[in-house]
């Protein structure tokens, strides 16, 4: 006597595979899962059902699947910039991946970066759909709207301007992002991306930026010395 | 010249005459170059000139039996005027104008010094000189001192401008035990 293999669910079970190769006698049914990338807490799991059905009746399997524990990752973690640096508006956009109710950013080290602030002066950040940001600014420390990170892994993306690299060397700069779940005593996770930028070019100015020339005019009495300043990154001499 | 700042990064370099220009002309422009990796910049540096006439001693006096005195003044100009002024002025004479340039004291004498003089060579282009004059009048057998003023003016050519100083020479009289 066969049966009917079916699942039922009050949900959508697309993340569930059911497999029964010998629906007949004492065979097994083999349940697999995707990954659920919803963020783990008490409570927060996803639920089906399958049911296995025959002449003598309906069988219910309930399925259930906890979350995944809570993670940030910036996706990539290396960013480059050239020497001229990065605009408000041209900045470098930083991405990556989380499960969190809330995320906070900061600078790790480097003092020739500034996050992306509001009028008010918040850091803030926003949310991104795999090609570009999406939706409003969001301030750090605060969270999408919905919590989406219970059910799922959802892309953030932050703003950074970066200073012009006037030095003949290249440098790097770190930019750190905290995630947190519903618990905000727990100890949130961490994810730093490191930003490297270009080396500059060698420049020499009289007095002032682009100036190549002075004229120096000393009164027919005039024995004190005037001076003029030389603006350089790099070696000069006098002839 | 002198460099005051680093030969890297941000640094200044100090320009200064070493004398002061009493040539009537500015000194002609000095070329500094300032060269890095970024290129060669320029400091051009230049000095002001100014014409002027100076008289070395404000009055020149003689006794009552000297018949001449010698007078001196600085100046750098190009053309140059003597003149003799006061009431007594007609009692006196030049009787000898020479100049002496920087480093020279050979003195050059101008021959004919009744109107504009021209020193050979313009030496006030570039320093000033040294010109002299040579006063004389009779002896002074008055009660009163004699005098005059003699003034130098100065004029390049350029423009209107002109440059004067006097010095009053004055001669005095012999003193005895009735005068009072």
């Amino acid at each position: 006597m066969g049966g009917i293999i079916g699942s039922k669910s009050g949900r959508s079970a697309d993340w569930l595979t059911i497999q029964a190769s010998n629906p007949t006698g004492n065979n097994p049914i083999d349940y697999s899962v995707s990954q659920f990338n919803g963020r783990q807490e008490t409570g927060n799991k996803r639920t089906t059902t399958s049911t296995v059905s025959g002449s003598a009746g309906d069988r219910t399997v309930n399925i259930n699947q906890t979350g995944r524990p809570l993670y940030v990752a910036f996706d990539p973690l290396n960013y480059s910039v050239a020497a001229a640096g990065a605009s408000v508006s041209s900045p470098l956009l930083l991405t990556g991946r989380t499960n969190a109710k809330t995320l906070t950013f900061s600078i790790g080290s480097g003092a020739f970066i500034e996050l992306k602030k509001d009028g008010s002066n918040n850091v803030v950040y926003k949310q991104h759909d795999g090609t570009s940001p999406t939706g409003t600014y969001i301030i750090s420390g605060n969270g999408p709207t919905g919590d989406p990170g219970l059910s799922d892994e959802w892309m953030f993306c932050i703003e950074i301007i970066v200073d012009e690299n006037t030095t003949l060397s290249s440098r790097s700069a770190t930019v750190v992002v905290s995630a947190l779940g519903t618990d905000t005593t727990a100890t949130p996770v961490t994810s730093t991306a490191t930003i490297t930028q270009s080396s500059g070019s060698s420049y020499l100015w009289l007095e002032e930026t682009n100036q190549t020339e002075v004229t120096l005019t000393f009164a027919w009495n005039e024995t004190t010395a005037q001076t003029v300043d030389v603006l350089s990154n790099d070696q000069w001499s006098v002839s | 010249m002198t460099n005051n700042g680093s030969s890297s990064g941000n640094g200044a370099v100090s320009f200064h005459p070493v004398n002061a220009n009493w040539g009537r002309l500015g000194k002609a422009e000095v070329y500094f170059n300032v060269t890095g990796a970024a290129g060669t910049r320029t400091i051009e540096v230049s000095q002001d000139g100014h014409e002027f006439v100076s008289a070395n001693s404000a009055i020149g006096e003689m006794e009552y039996y000297n018949t001449e005195i010698q007078v001196s003044f600085y100046t750098n100009s190009k053309y140059l005027e003597l003149a003799l002024s006061g009431p007594e002025s007609s009692k006196f004479s030049i009787t000898r104008v020479y100049y002496t340039v920087p480093g020279n004291n050979t003195p050059v004498d101008i021959n004919d010094w009744s109107g504009q003089m021209e020193p050979t060579g313009d030496p006030g282009q570039d320093d000033r000189y040294l010109l002299f004059v040579q006063v004389s009048t009779a002896y002074n057998e008055g009660q009163t001192e004699k005098k005059c003023t003699l003034t130098l003016t100065g004029s390049s050519g350029v423009g209107n401008n002109s440059y004067s100083d006097s010095t009053d020479i004055v001669q005095h009289y012999e003193q005895t035990g009735d005068n009072s």
